[in-house]
This record gives structure tokens, C-alpha cells and sequence, in this order.
């Protein structure tokens, strides 16, 4: 077959060429751009058979549906990859992303290209996620999120409140339902972070992403380190905030509604000291509902009281924090912990006051001799043998002597 | 009045030439160079040439496809323009100098399309089904509608103009996937032949022959036979016609990116 060109029966195809195609110029200096409306639409209105046959109906979404599947091949082959740049591997999957507080699986198409990894939602024409092979420094298979022991030992790290939820999407288990058995590919990257990715067949993307590496020339770790969040690493914590201690902590929450004022409820969650902060982590909220800066911390104590509506008392960690002028406490409570807790916040307190090099002394309320504050707190006057009042209620600031201070004290050692 | 000028194309060429009066209205044809490139232009006044009279416009048409040919000839390498692009200047600049400084800034993007379609022109294809044989397969093609066709002559008018118009139904809906299979099949048999491919509107042409598929296809400028072989296949399918228009300047693959 031949092609026919410039008779008078082409100039239909002409005209569709020069009134809506050609070179678009980006240029504030035009006056005016192809397919003017003015000259287009009038022309068009002149020629016979111009407007296009959608109006006949029958074709309508047959010519909606054809065009989108175009638009969508074009976008993935296209707009997506670079010229000349081939897919290798092509097949749904899923990156983890974690960001804030904001955790989940983002589903897409994974794409394997000799340079590149790429999530692409086709939908929104978004990439979710990539990283050119170069970066890839370590490649692993994981079960899910490493098994730990979250429950035995309080003060090993936990992943319980960094699980991610689970995917919105069903996961194709094929009969397997436990959850724990989903496979992961987990890269470590050039950059310090790790991506974990999810898809049907992880063992088919590991195979491919490594031989096209190879090809390259590339070398990466077979059993690269777990990276920091999979020990247990927060997602609320900055960059290089490191965690002191850790554990599983209820909390007197407070919460102000319009009909309640100030409502108090303990409520489960974990606590975390960190080398700039203690704060709480309320995994219902997925927030963090508590946090004082360490210099603000004035002092622990432990106490025994009643907790919700059980008559057994139980130990209490009365956190004191605040500048001189507002006290406030903050009670914490979890079984045998609190006494760990309180040793370590002492040390922390203590450890400032050294460093401050202040001895804030305070005279006995009884008797009005004077005392360490820290030991009149602690201990009590030494004089008449007045012990401080603890704390009744957690909300009401704190009648606690100003930051204790004492040299003598300072047995342990405290990571800053 | 203020002076701009109507820009042809934009050739690959780094050389000052004139190409004569051959521009809409007689207008002399000349090129501003950039390094390699050149705009082909005529100088006008900054503004667009409009006119109610279509056969006016369409001459004008007729003349800056002209044009573009022209350079194309000349120059080998074209990215023609839309009709009526007129570049204009401003206080400070000339518009001579605006064109310059047009070519300068989209260097890189006018290199990568040159690229793109140097020894390369495009072909239209447009595909067309005869309604009337069509809808006759759909009929021999499916049990359901032969049955169905055979009842209606047995039934009394009224039943029948029902059973018709139910018949005519699934006839319609038979031809919309059929359209949605030869779509496809096509798409892809023509995809090996060429290096891009613009999926345009169908458009009405006449109540008999309905078109299916309309294509701008980028080809090697002188390896249309391949496309053609294949497209001849296409052409000798009962029911189906094939028009194929070209070689055309790239219009269609210089737009966007």
C-alpha cells in the first residue's frame, strides 16, 4: 500500500495537523499559539465532516476506553521510563513507607530497568518509590518484620508499637495466614535507609534485580546490618536521636473535652528516653502524648497507689518536670519497671545538677532547717523526720521542691 | 502596528538562508540561525492572521504546509509549527532578537526532538469498518444472534420490532468488543513497524464507513513499505478499509516532550 499525500482529499488530515499540532512554544513573547480558538473554531465550522463521529454515540465509550488504555500505556512506557530505557521486570508490589507517624504499604507497579527500581501508581501517575541500582548497597530477603522476643524482656527494644498496619490490600497468602510468613525484600541503600518492598514473587525480583546488577558490575552486602527502625527504631524519633531506655508504660492521660474538663484515664503505652527527651508513645492515637526535654525533668519518684478501679495498690512513677516557676507531674506506671525508671531519671536529674554545678539547697517545711533538696525529697528532714507528700493528684502542679541537686549521688553513669 | 514573526518551523540548520516568496500572502521566506538550528519565518505584523472566509484559511494552510515542505527539503530535519505562531518582541528586544532568544532557551529541548525524529516522517493511518458488513459477521459469527434473527421473521410486527431492536442491541454490543479486539490487534501489528505512534480521534466521515482507528505513526523517511505491507493485510480484510496519508512533517511528534 501506498501512501497518498497532498491531494485535495488530504487536506482534512492536514488541517488536523496544523491547527492542533506542530511545535509548542513556551514563550511569554507569542502572540498567539497554534489552534487559535478564533481561526480554529471557525474553520472547522466551514469544513464538511469535521467534527468527529463521537456524536454518532455508538462508539463513545469503546473510543473513552481505547484511549485511556493508550493513555495508560503511554504513561507507563513513556512518561514513566526514560527513552531507551527497557523493563526488565514488571509486577505489582509494595514499598513501606514510613515517614512521621505516618506508616503503611503504598501499592503500585514495580518496575525493574537496568538502571532503576520504580513503584509507579498507575492511577495517579505517581512514583512511590525508586532508587537507581548504584545506590543499592545490600539486598535481603526478610520474613516480615524479624521475629523478636517483644514480651520476656522489658528492656530489650520492641517493635510493638512500630508494626505497620496492615496492608489495605489483602495479601495474597495462598492458604498461608500468618502474617509473619509475607516475604520482604529489604535493600539497604546508599544513603543510610532501608526499603522494604513487597510483591508476589520476591524471589523473582531478587533474582532479577541482582543479575542486572551483576551486569553492571555492582556488588552488594548478602546479609547487610538490620537498619536502625528494625531493632525497634521509632518513627517519631529525629534523625540522630538515640534511645536510652525504653519499655512498655500506662499513663495518666488527660484529656479536655467541652462536657468533661480535664478528664484523667490511664491509658497503655510506651515510654521512651531518648538523649534530648523522655516521651510517651500512645500507640491508639499513634501519637506521641507526652514528651519533656530532659533539662526539664526535675524528678522521679516512685509511689504506691491505687489504679482505676482495682483496690491493689500499685508502684507509680511520678515524673516532676518544668521550669521553677510551673511544676507539673506526669505518672507512669508498669509493674516492676518503675523502680528501674526512677533509678535512671534520678541519675539524669542528678547528673544535670553536676553539670549545672548548682547544690539547690531547700529548708525542712517542719522545722525550717536547711537540707539538700534531694535528700530532704528523698529521705526526708533529718532533723524532725518530715518526709515530703507525694503527690496526690498527678494534674495538680507539683509542691515538690525546685531540681534536686546532689554531687554525692551521682554513682552511675548516664549516656550524655 | 508592532512587527513579530509567523514561525514555519524550526529547521536543522545553522545556516542564514532565504527560501523566496513562498510564504502566506507571497511573504518572503527567510531563517533566523542559533548555533545549529534555525527558525524558518516571514516577518508579519504581531498579529494572528484571521479570516471568515475558509477557503482564505485554508489557502493559508495549504501555504504553510508549503513552507514547511520546503525546509524540509532543504534542510532535511524539520519540527514544523502549528498555524498561526507568531513570536512578537517588546520594548527592549526585536523580534528577530525574541526568536533568537526563544531558540536559545529551548536549545536542548529543540535538540532532543530533532533527534527524536531526524530521517523520520510521519504517516497517518486510519482504519475503517463498512457498519453494513460488520454488522452481518456479528450475525453469522454468533449462534445467538442467528437464532435470534431467524425468530423475528416468524413473529408478528409488533413482537418483531421489539425482537428487533433487542437484536440490534447485541449486534451493537458484539461490534464494540469486536472494535476493542481489532483495536488492539491492530495497535500492535502496526506498533513493529514504527518508532511512535499518536492515537488521534476517530473521525465521522459517513454513515456507511465508520473509522475505527486513527493513527499518526513516526517512520523511517523512506521505510514505509513495511508499514505498507502490513496495512495492504489489513486493507484485504472483508470489511475493512485502510486510508494512509504521508510523508508528513512531524506534526504530531513534536508537541510534547
Amino acid at each position: 500500500m501506498e501512501p497518498v499525500q497532498l491531494s485535495r482529499a488530504t487536506l482534512v488530515d492536514l488541517i488536523d495537523r496544523l491547527l492542533d499540532k506542530g511545535l509548542v512554544i513556551h514563550a511569554d513573547i507569542i502572540i498567539s499559539v497554534a489552534g487559535i480558538p478564533l481561526i480554529g473554531v471557525n474553520l472547522r465550522a466551514a469544513l464538511a465532516g469535521m467534527e468527529t463521529m463521537l456524536a454518532y454515540g455508538v462508539m463513545q465509550p469503546w473510543d473513552e476506553r481505547t484511549r485511556a488504555w493508550e493513555r495508560e500505556r503511554r504513561q507507563r512506557e513513556e512518561l514513566l521510563l526514560k527513552e531507551g530505557e527497557p523493563t526488565l521486570l514488571s509486577m505489582p508490589g509494595a514499598h513501606y513507607y514510613a515517614e512521621g507517624i505516618c506508616a503503611a504499604w503504598r501499592w503500585g507497579r514495580l518496575y525493574l530497568t537496568p538502571q532503576r527500581i520504580v513503584l509507579h501508581h498507575g492511577v495517579f501517575n505517581e512514583i512511590l518509590f525508586q532508587t537507581p541500582l548504584e545506590e543499592i548497597r545490600g539486598i535481603a530477603l526478610q520474613s516480615g518484620l524479624p521475629k523478636r522476643s517483644t514480651r520476656t524482656a522489658e528492656t530489650s527494644p520492641c517493635t510493638s508499637d512500630r508494626i505497620a498496619k496492615p496492608p489495605l490490600m489483602s495479601w495474597p497468602n495462598r492458604g498461608d495466614t500468618h502474617r509473619s510468613q509475607t516475604r520482604e525484600l529489604w535493600l539497604t541503600l546508599g544513603g543510610g535507609g532501608t526499603a522494604r518492598l513487597r510483591t508476589r514473587d520476591v524471589d523473582r525480583l531478587k533474582e532479577a534485580l541482582e543479575k542486572s546488577m551483576a551486569e553492571r558490575g555492582l556488588s552488594w552486602d548478602e546479609s547487610p546490618p538490620p537498619p536502625a527502625w528494625a531493632e525497634g527504631r521509632p518513627s517519631f524519633l529525629a534523625e540522630n536521636e538515640e534511645i536510652a531506655y525504653e519499655g512498655k508504660m500506662w499513663h495518666l492521660m488527660t484529656f479536655s473535652s467541652p462536657f468533661e474538663l480535664n478528664r484523667v484515664e490511664w491509658k497503655p503505652g510506651r515510654l521512651y528516653l531518648t538523649d534530648s527527651r523522655l516521651c510517651w508513645w500512645y500507640g491508639f492515637d499513634q501519637r506521641v502524648a507526652f514528651e519533656v526535654p530532659i533539662k526539664k525533668i526535675a524528678a522521679a519518684t516512685k509511689d504506691m497507689r491505687r489504679i482505676g478501679s482495682t483496690y491493689k495498690e500499685k508502684e507509680v512513677l511520678d515524673v516532676v518536670h518544668g521550669d521553677d516557676g510551673l511544676r507539673r507531674v506526669a505518672s507512669f506506671s508498669s509493674g516492676r519497671s518503675v523502680e528501674v525508671w526512677e533509678e535512671i531519671l534520678n541519675k539524669i536529674v542528678t547528673a544535670q545538677g553536676t553539670k549545672a554545678g548548682s547544690e539547690e539547697m531547700e529548708t525542712c517545711p517542719q522545722c525550717g532547717e536547711e537540707a539538700q533538696a534531694r535528700a530532704l525529697l528523698e529521705t526526708g528532714c533529718s532533723g524532725c523526720g518530715w518526709t515530703s507528700p507525694r503527690p496526690q493528684k498527678s494534674l495538680a502542679p507539683a509542691r515538690v521542691p525546685p531540681r534536686p541537686a546532689n554531687p554525692q549521688l551521682d554513682g552511675g553513669h548516664v549516656p550524655w | 502596528m508592532r512587527e513579530g514573526r509567523y514561525i514555519y518551523c524550526v529547521a536543522k540548520s545553522g545556516e542564514r538562508a532565504r527560501l523566496g516568496p513562498i510564504g502566506i500572502e507571497g511573504l518572503d521566506v527567510y531563517t533566523i540561525p542559533y548555533r545549529d538550528l534555525c527558525a524558518v519565518v516571514h516577518t508579519c505584523s504581531a498579529e494572528p492572521y484571521t479570516s471568515d472566509d475558509d477557503k482564505v484559511v485554508k489557502g493559508w494552510i495549504l501555504t504553510h504546509q508549503g513552507v514547511v515542505e520546503a525546509a524540509w527539503k532543504k534542510f532535511g530535519t524539520v519540527l514544523p509549527g502549528g498555524f498561526d505562531t507568531i513570536i512578537t518582541g517588546n520594548e527592549s528586544t526585536p523580534p528577530e532578537e525574541s526568536v533568537r532568544g526563544w531558540l536559545q532557551e529551548d536549545y536542548t529541548h529543540l535538540q532532543e526532538k530533532i533527534e527524536k525524529v531526524r530521517g523520520r516522517a510521519e504517516y497517518g493511518v486510519q482504519i475503517f469498518w463498512d457498519q453494513k458488513v460488520i454488522a452481518r459477521q456479528m450475525v453469522q459469527d454468533h449462534k445467538e444472534l442467528w437464532e435470534l434473527e431467524q425468530e423475528i421473521s416468524a413473529k408478528p410486527d409488533g413482537t418483531a420490532y421489539m425482537y428487533r431492536q433487542k437484536l440490534e442491541r447485541l449486534i451493537k454490543k458484539e461490534m464494540e468488543a469486536k472494535a476493542d479486539r481489532d483495536f488492539r490487534e491492530f495497535f500492535h501489528r502496526i506498533k513493529r513497524h514504527v518508532h511512535d505512534l499518536r492515537i488521534e480521534k476517530p473521525k465521522k466521515v459517513d454513515e456507511e464507513m465508520q473509522m475505527v482507528m486513527n493513527l499518526s505513526c513516526l517512520v523511517d523517511r523512506d521505510g514505509d513499505e513495511e508499514l505498507g505491507e502490513e496495512l495492504e493485510k489489513i486493507h484485504a480484510t472483508e470489511g475493512l478499509r485502510v486510508r494512509f496519508t504521508g510523508p508528513w512533517p512531524p506534526y504530531s511528534f513534536v508537541a510534547q516532550g
